[in-house]
């Protein structure tokens, strides 16, 4: 059973530093064309989810504070992602999050699994750049 | 350019290799097997080959996004994950403008996007809102 007592629990935050080498990996790994180049001065935009590394646990210990064995195969079931502004390289963001819910249902796909909804902030300075709400699909 | 709703994005498409499956658990720091382990994904009954990340399907969809639109501005982007993208497998976006709306210096469009595989219809549905200039 998950630890349902973790419902509004705040991470510890982190910061995320995008530099363009590993922002030419992630171009390179996904197959997208654009080179960091030093005039374009936006990252990909999919380092708003890579932010999940700098919430401020690990995933593993993300997992563990749950109370869910990893082994078991989470999966991200939905994601929704507001932008206010882009991405950019060499700069430091502060990451925020907090879980949201913890519900169980009957898949008929998988069987029984809790749904875990929780949100990443980022932030550069003191204004929002980025919020995403997950939902992680955890089979019990 | 003219844009119009209705109109079809060029679609898309990528080879996904276990070595793309190994950087991302790298990156992410993500101690989930069945990105590495295809014995794990056998064992769970989800295939034989090791499942790819979910941000990773996404950023297949902001590739989409970003090839047929050089200068987008993203808004916002909801995904929803109804299947898995495995090793080896050939994944493919297409995508249509299903709304446009004229601003004085800009375009706010929005997009609905697919990402399936050779094996798999809609593996991934999202709708996504850009800014685009308008000139």
């Amino acid at each position: 059973m998950l630890n349902v007592d973790v419902i509004n629990h705040e991470f510890p935050g982190g910061s995320l530093l995008i530099n363009h080498k590993i922002n030419d990996l992630i171009n390179l790994s996904t197959g997208n064309n654009k080179n960091s180049e030093t005039n374009n001065i936006d990252s990909h935009q999919i380092f708003s989810m890579i932010a999940l590394n700098s919430i401020g646990y690990t995933l593993d210990e993300f997992f563990k504070y749950l109370n869910f064995d990893v082994n078991k195969g989470p999966m991200l079931g939905q994601c929704d992602i507001n932008f206010y502004n882009s991405l950019q390289i060499d700069k430091k963001y502060n990451v925020k999050g907090r879980i949201i819910s913890i519900d169980y249902k009957k898949s008929k796909k998988i069987g029984e699994i809790d749904i875990v909804k929780f949100i990443v902030e980022i932030f550069f300075k003191k204004t929002k750049v980025t919020n995403i709400e997950y939902t992680l699909i955890l089979p019990r | 350019m003219n844009y119009k709703t209705g109109q079809k994005l060029n679609k898309w498409t990528f080879l996904v290799k276990q070595e793309y499956l190994v950087t991302w658990s790298q990156v992410l720091n993500d101690p989930n097997p069945i990105h590495l382990d295809n014995k794990k994904v056998e064992e769970l009954g989800l295939g034989n080959k090791c499942i790819n990340q979910g941000p990773a399907n996404i950023a297949y969809i902001l590739n989409c996004i970003s090839s047929n639109f050089p200068e987008y501005q993203l808004i916002k982007i909801n995904n929803k994950l109804n299947g898995n993208v495995f090793a080896d497998d050939r994944v493919t976006v297409e995508g249509q403008i299903s709304d446009i709306e004229k601003k004085k210096d800009y375009l706010i469009v929005s997009l609905f996007l697919d990402l399936h595989t050779q094996n798999q219809n809609n593996v991934l549905s999202s709708n996504a809102v850009i800014r685009l200039p308008n000139r």
